[in-house]
């Protein structure tokens, strides 16, 4: 690992430390992911396995995260060797979260301009897309996992660690996936067989925080989490979403008549409501996929040829 | 992928994936018997005693993976031999193989999995040498544990009309290269053991 020069420590990823670095040869700058492999019981974590596997596979799309190498470096000390695995990413200025927060507060607070929502939210469908169309599920969209070359607009997903290959059969899915806020009600609802539409509504969550500049359901436990969405969108019935009674973790629970999505997102143009309407369909089936989303009349003001 | 449910599948599964690698393993050792070979840390000293048959039904009893996950070990069996043509599966190293595989598909495939130290009690070695195989073992295969639908389709269904042919693997070619391997890939006398290097690299 000599190659890079370690600038500082920028966070805790999934499974470990995460760096800002120099090439030293090259100046470039690069992240690097540093997953320890002591000889412990778990080996290598499985977050980071499928994170390599499958960024490999995705990695030539301009709006995922580049994946340049992975380094096992063992070093031998005083007899104990100590064993590290790092992921060698490159390197993105800030994410989403950060740049809603200095949107929300700070010396200059105010909206993000709508043609950057407009064309974050369409790099953020085409990466969407790419991992779909490669049969990837992310499960774990949100503002944290954007990655943003704020001089370019250049907007890239990152942290696959939760990712998954959804095409062959396998044991039911967990659902302790997905932060609470960007979580699809059929997770929440225990349903086990669930698809890209789960990623599909935490794209509706994020472009609603981008307009808000704030969250658009911050529950704080499950429950709490569904009835933030209930109140909003009304609680769902069988007609609108069949078999919503017969999952699992389904519950009675008060009903509320659906509000006036536009209250939400005073700010966003009609165009831009009824997009936002299209990914938070309760009807997983219903769901718009990533690839109608870029298709829809509130990117006709964007010039896509940029992209 | 109903098939997979079908209880009768699993056992004849792995009966068949047995006697395939056996068959694969001692072609091997006649062919490296005229020249020395690679080492790697998926070989052992000595030959395992236990057959195969009975390591892979250990496995598949104490693993409680999904079924797909057998499937998806042969494929990294299978590309692990195409993309290491120096390191031929043979019976001082097919053990180590078949256990490593086994326990990546269900890490890589399943969202409950039991952990390394788990693999290692199942397979027979210390955790640690679980550790450095699994590390080995993806190296190998340049990480490329992705299964595409239609790639675990062709392999379920050969595997399937394989199965149906008993008695198991027969002479026949097969459009596999893990068979071909065995024709294909002789063995070199190249001095690196992986291990030897302190550092192991993936460029993407």
């Amino acid at each position: 690992m000599e190659k890079y020069e370690k600038l500082e420590k920028v966070g805790e990823g999934t499974y470990g430390k995460v760096y800002k670095a120099k090439d030293k040869a090259s100046g470039q700058l690069v992240a690097l992911k540093k997953t320890r492999l002591e000889m412990d019981e778990e080996g290598v974590p499985p977050t980071a396995l499928r994170e390599v596997s499958l960024l490999q596979m995705l990695s030539q799309s301009l709006y995922i995260v580049r994946l340049l190498c992975v380094e096992h470096v063992d070093t031998n000390k005083n007899g104990g060797s100590k064993a590290n695995l790092y992921l060698v990413f490159e390197y993105l200025d800030t994410d989403l979260k950060k740049f809603i927060d200095s949107h929300r507060k700070g010396p200059n607070p105010r909206p993000l301009p709508p043609s950057l929502i407009q064309s974050f939210l369409f790099q953020l469908c085409n990466g969407v897309a790419h991992c779909h169309s490669h049969g990837v599920l992310h499960r774990d969209l949100k503002p944290q996992n954007l990655l943003l070359d704020k001089e370019k607009g250049i907007l890239k997903i990152a942290d696959l660690g939760l990712g998954r290959a959804f095409t062959v059969p396998l044991k039911s899915y967990t659902h302790e996936i997905v932060t609470l806020w960007y979580r699809a009600p059929e997770v929440l609802l225990g349903s086990t067989h669930y698809s890209t539409a789960v990623d599909m509504w935490s794209v509706g969550c994020i472009f609603a925080e981008m307009v808000r500049r704030q969250a658009l359901f911050p529950g704080d436990s499950e429950f709490q989490q569904l009835l933030h969405i209930f109140r909003l969108l009304g609680t769902p019935t069988e007609k609108q979403w069949p078999g919503v009674t017969s999952l699992k973790d389904w519950h009675v629970y008060p009903r509320w008549e659906p509000q006036n999505l536009e209250r939400a997102v005073p700010s966003l143009s009609p165009e831009g409501v009824d997009l936002l309407s299209k990914m938070l369909k309760y009807d997983p089936a219903e769901r718009i996929s990533a690839k109608a989303a870029m298709d829809h009349p509130y990117f006709d003001s964007l010039d896509k040829s940029q992209f | 992928m109903a098939e997979l449910e079908n209880p009768s599948l699993m056992p004849n599964l792995i009966t068949y994936l047995s006697c395939l690698l056996q068959k694969v393993a001692e072609s091997n050792d006649v062919n490296c018997r005229f020249q020395p070979q690679k080492v790697s840390v998926f070989h052992g000293l000595t030959r395992p005693t236990i057959s195969i048959q009975s390591y892979l039904d250990r496995i598949y009893k104490y693993a409680n993976c999904s079924p797909s996950c057998f499937i998806v070990a042969y494929i990294y069996l299978d590309r692990f031999a195409q993309k290491q043509p120096t390191l031929p599966i043979n019976s001082f190293n097919v053990h180590r193989l078949l256990i490593t595989s086994v326990m990546v598909a269900a890490k890589f495939m399943d969202d409950i999995y039991y952990n390394n130290a788990y693999y290692a009690k199942v397979g027979g070695i210390s955790t640690t040498e679980m550790n450095y195989l699994e590390v080995d073992f993806l190296f190998g295969l340049g990480f490329h544990l992705n299964v595409a639908p239609n790639t675990f389709h062709t392999y379920f269904t050969y595997l399937q009309r394989e199965i149906m042919l008993q008695p198991p693997p027969s002479n026949a070619e097969s459009s596999l290269s893990l068979d071909r391997s065995l024709k294909v890939h002789l063995c070199f006398n190249e001095e690196e053991s992986s291990h030897q290097n302190q550092q192991q690299q993936l460029a993407v």
